[in-house]
């Protein structure tokens, strides 16, 4: 709006596109002809009660929950509902999903400016798998994502701040920072953790593919890399199959993997209704509300380590 | 078309009355004297009838020893007021106008000079009037000129007879117009007669000021925005003392703040406008005036498409710069010609308008070429008959270029329609329209009648409209006065809402019926009141926002407006208005419907030297069309908006406070006005607008500016109170 010498002013929101905060579709989109949402469901990187899931085609109904065949092209619908019974909606042209994308992680030191100009210029030490950026540093993830596709992240619980470079990459701040017209009004380090993020690869025509990514900032426990996450089992571990015993904790992941035990295959691996019995499990399937924390809790679960 | 009507030369009649101050009795026996010496004397009812030579002149009148003397511009009825007995000799220049149409409202030159909040600018006024909508300063309603529940676009805007395409530079900063070169504001805010049209709202009728005098003189204004001038010469050779029979004026102004600041987080360039006025007179012989009147206007600015605060940085530094450029200039030739009983006046405009907006590979552009042409015949049969006819064409040839590449740029509704609707074209429209109109007067007592009929007819979309009018006017008793008005109206949908690339060819005329009644009243000159109810009925108006295809309902508009003016002593003056009126369209609330407004104004001349005044003004909020709701759009990764009933929400209430004071510092040849104004607006009262969050989950009102100054110093050489 032109405000001709205006010092009008306005309250910041709570809520903000970078961070998973509330309820509500994180990401959407066709695989291998089947429809697929990230639903967050506002309390952490897990869910207690299921979300419904409606879809529609160009209006018509096509099914519900996870896994639903979608017919054909069109406008893909979906209505999902919290259990606490907020509705969110929203659409997609049907497209099939790019080829998965990996994510490297490296290690930067930026210091007062953090201009694009002043961040490009910056050199990054690569991370190995498991391997945390030391307190102080940020975190700089470049996604090999198609041409033509352009990044999205949000972090989990808006927890750090991430910050753009170009549209395939970002580094991300172990810190929260204020903006105020552009100029750094402050900056507050957080205390050393590991921080989740969600990579959403879109086209702009629906061919969306998205992945969950785990950057760890000033930790000293030894960190397991499993599909992109960064887990605590306890020890450092080679990579390799392990069944965990998972319990329940009282934190943004609401989980606990511990006791990992080398395992030969994914034999060992307890049936799960919600989980592809043909993988090693993913955290993934937590995150978005396809398998529920009851599910479990009290199990033991075959991780695969990178 | 030009239709051409002959004339006989000869003098005009000039009526009016004089009173006596203190009571306002009228003066019986005083004896009035015109410019050429001509005399008469007053009824008893104060009343008297002369023949005057074309304006302007002096006019005097005297009573028992005292002496009162008039500057006459227009051959309107005016009120000389005299004091009683003593001798005493007093020069006083109070001239009360009546405008020839019932509930027309006119900006004296009393609330020109004597209203606070205007700074330097009488035309920001017009919101100070009962039937306009008042909107929160800076907001982006802000220049829409709402007349009596109107939608935008309703209404018309003239000058000197020729439709202007605006009046305002941005969001009511600035009028188009210098102050001194401005002669009246005349507003119809409904039930206009039958010499206007297309139109199913008001009218605004600006008219500019021949330049008057015998010397050049000038000054110039710069206030905290703007700086400007203006020059007024005689051209020629003319004795000492006597008028020109040719004259020159011309002012500029241009806004300064580009020149200090380039640009900011919000603006890659700063706003800028500017205008220009230059009008030249001739008076060969008595009843023979003719002017030539030059007109520009432009305003610009760059600013970012995107909301920063929502942008990434990688988005920051991507986001498109949108430049807005919108200028238009204009010729206006006036003839007119004054006999024993006929005026003739013809006008001629021709108006270049081009806007044009530019968003990386996006653009649009509308450039429009008018031609304007005003005839109108008024031929007086005796005291009690007159007529008046007329017609008017124009024909505009206007191109339309537009290219969204594959985009809408929801950001830019308010600037640029097509890209906002994601539309790309290129095309011409070529609307003609034309009118005949008749408007008898007759005179039958204490009771003035007036019907007119208006047969207008439309290129686009082809169609053909009579539509008849009837004013009356009866003076009830000495100083209350009855006004009706009724009449059958109809507008043309815009070219561009009837183009098949970008609107709808089958939509229909707008037409209205309107009605209105007022009651005046004065007591002893000193307090004046008017009441003034109003009814609007409307079929097939339009009911869209400008960045959404078009879409008519029907409207209706009825509210009832109070005024009154108070006088002390000419040093004093006090105005108070107060309004309730509903405006809907379709099934919910017009955009301009305002339930309540109030406006008081005080202005006090201490001395010769010092002034202050105050203004208060306290209004319904505008409607809104909330957001309720929102989808995520998984191509886009952002929300789509679903709104609710259109309108169906409001803002807070309005309410502002202007102060004003001025000091007259005089010197022997010229006179300097220095101004301080300020205004006063709690932020509770002041939201602008409503901004949402990414997801639309949470929303804010932005808040305007709670104090403004704004100071001015005027230099000029000319006579009287110097402002702006």
């Amino acid at each position: 709006m032109l405000l001709l010498l205006l010092t009008a002013c306005q309250e910041p929101f709570s809520v903000e596109r970078h961070d998973l905060g509330p309820f509500r579709v994180a990401a959407l989109g066709v695989l291998d002809g089947k429809a697929r949402a990230a639903v967050w469901s506002g309390e952490g990187l897990f869910h207690d009660e299921a979300p419904r899931l409606a879809w529609s085609l160009d209006g018509a109904p096509i099914g519900e929950g996870f896994d639903v065949e979608v017919p054909g092209p069109g406008r893909l619908g979906l209505v999902v509902t919290s259990p606490s019974g907020a509705v969110e909606t929203a659409e997609v042209t049907v497209a099939e999903a790019p080829a998965p994308f990996e994510i490297t992680r490296a290690a930067v030191s930026l210091g007062e400016d953090l201009s694009l100009d002043a961040r490009a210029a910056l050199e990054a030490r690569p991370l190995s798998p498991g391997e945390a950026a030391a307190e102080g540093e940020a975190v700089r993830l470049v996604a090999a994502a198609p041409e033509g596709h352009r990044l999205r992240w949000m972090t989990a619980q808006g927890l750090g701040t991430p910050l753009e470079l170009d549209d395939h990459t970002v580094d991300h701040l172990g810190e929260e920072v204020v903006f105020d017209d552009g100029l750094v009004e402050s900056r507050t380090a957080l205390e050393p953790q590991v921080y989740t993020l969600l990579a959403l690869a879109i086209d702009g025509a629906g061919s969306n593919r998205w992945r969950w990514i785990d950057v760890a900032i000033g930790t000293s426990a030894p960190l397991s890399a499993v599909g992109g996450h960064l887990l605590d089992l306890g020890e450092a571990l080679a990579p390799g199959l392990y069944s965990v015993q998972v319990s329940e904790a009282d934190d943004l992941r609401g989980l606990r993997f511990s006791d990992p035990q080398p395992v030969p295959d994914l034999l060992a691996e307890m049936a799960l209704p919600c989980a592809d019995p043909s993988t090693a499990f993913d955290p993934a399937w937590l995150n978005e509300g396809r398998c529920l924390r009851s599910d479990v809790i009290g199990l033991r679960l075959i991780l695969d380590v990178q | 078309m030009i239709w051409l009507l002959c004339a006989v030369a000869a003098a005009a009649t000039l009526e009016g009355r004089v009173r006596l101050r203190g009571d306002g009795e009228p003066a019986v026996g005083a004896r009035v004297v015109g410019p050429d010496g001509v005399e008469v004397f007053t009824d008893e009812a104060g009343r008297f009838r002369l023949s005057v030579p074309e304006p302007p002149f002096t006019l005097q009148a005297s009573l028992d020893g005292n002496l009162v003397s008039a500057s006459v511009d227009s051959i309107e009825p005016l009120t000389l007021w005299i004091a009683r007995g003593d001798g005493e000799t007093e020069i006083v220049v109070e001239a009360r106008r009546q405008s020839p149409h019932v509930a027309a409202q006119v900006l004296d030159r009393e609330r020109v000079e004597k209203t606070p909040g205007t700074h330097d600018d009488p035309i920001r006024l017009l919101q100070a009037l009962p039937g306009v909508a008042q909107t929160a300063e800076y907001s982006p309603s802000a220049g829409d000129l709402s007349l009596r529940g109107a939608e935008p676009g309703e209404s018309r805007v003239y000058l000197d007879g020729v439709p202007i395409p605006y009046l305002y530079h941005f969001q009511q900063y600035a009028s188009v117009i210098h102050t001194r070169l401005l002669d009246e504001v005349a507003v119809y805010p409904s039930t206009p007669g039958a010499a206007y049209g297309d139109s199913v709202g008001g009218v605004v009728a600006v008219s500019t000021r021949a330049p008057a005098g015998t010397v050049v003189h000038g000054g110039f204004n710069v206030n905290s925005i703007m700086l400007g001038g203006y020059v007024q010469a005689p051209l020629g050779d003319q004795k000492e003392g006597e008028t020109s029979t040719h004259a020159l004026s011309a002012s500029g102004r241009r806004s300064y703040l580009d020149l200090v600041e380039s640009s900011n987080d919000q603006y890659t360039v700063w706003p800028a406008f500017w205008d220009y006025l230059g009008r030249y007179d001739r008076r060969p012989k008595p009843g023979l005036r003719q002017s030539a009147l030059l007109i520009g206007a432009g305003d610009s600015y760059g600013r970012y498409a995107g909301d920063t605060a929502k942008l990434d940085p990688v988005e920051q530094a991507d986001n498109p710069d949108f430049r807005f450029e919108r200028a238009y200039h204009g010729l206006i030739l006036t003839d007119q010609r004054r006999t024993a009983g006929d005026t003739v006046t013809q006008t001629a405009g021709l108006v270049y308008d081009a806007a044009e907006g530019t968003l990386g590979p996006a653009s649009e552009a509308r450039h429009e070429l008018g031609l304007f042409v005003r005839s109108e015949w008024r031929h007086l049969f005796n005291e009690d008959l007159s007529l008046g006819v007329g017609g008017d064409a124009s024909l505009r040839q206007i191109q339309r270029e537009a290219d969204a590449a594959d985009r809408a740029w929801t950001e830019l509704r308010r600037e640029s329609p097509l890209l906002s609707r994601g539309l790309s074209v290129d095309e011409s429209l070529r609307p003609i329209n034309g009118a005949l109109w008749a408007e008898p007067r007759l005179h039958l007592g204490d009771l003035v009648v007036q019907p007119g009929l208006r047969l207008e007819g439309w290129s686009l979309p082809g169609a053909v409209a009579a539509q008849p009018r009837l004013t009356l006017r009866y003076e009830l008793a000495e100083d209350l006065r009855l006004r009706g008005a009724v009449g059958q109206y109809a507008q043309a949908p815009t070219p561009e809402n009837l183009s098949a690339a970008t609107g709808d060819p089958d939509l229909p005329l707008t037409r209205s019926q309107s009605a209105a009644l007022g009651l005046d009243a004065a007591v002893a000159g000193r307090l004046e009141f008017g009441l003034d109810g109003y009814a609007r009925r409307i079929q097939d108006g339009l009911d869209a926002d400008p960045w959404q295809a078009p879409a008519v309902a029907d409207g209706t508009a009825y509210g009832l407006e109070l005024t009154s003016r108070y006088r002390l002593r000419e040093r004093f003056f006090a105005y108070l208005s107060g309004v309730v009126a509903r405006s809907t369209r379709g099934d919910h609330p017009g955009t301009y419907d305002q339930p309540y407004a109030i406006s008081a104004v005080a202005s006090w001349d201490i001395n010769d030297r010092w002034n202050l005044g105050a203004r208060y003004r306290y209004a319904a909020g505008q409607p809104f069309t909330p957001t309720l709701d929102a989808l995520y759009d998984g191509d886009s990764d952002t929300y789509l908006p679903i709104e609710g009933e259109r309108n169906s929400a409001r803002l807070p209430d309005y309410q502002k406070v202007d102060l004003h004071v001025d000091r007259d510092l005089i010197f022997r040849r010229w006179r300097v006005n220095l101004y301080a104004e300020a205004w006063y607006v709690p932020a509770a009262n002041n939201y602008l607008y409503t901004v949402y969050s990414y997801d639309y989950s949470e929303s804010a009102q932005v808040v305007g500016p709670a104090f403004v100054p704004c100071s001015a110093c005027a230099p000029s050489s000319e006579r009287g109170r110097a402002q702006g």
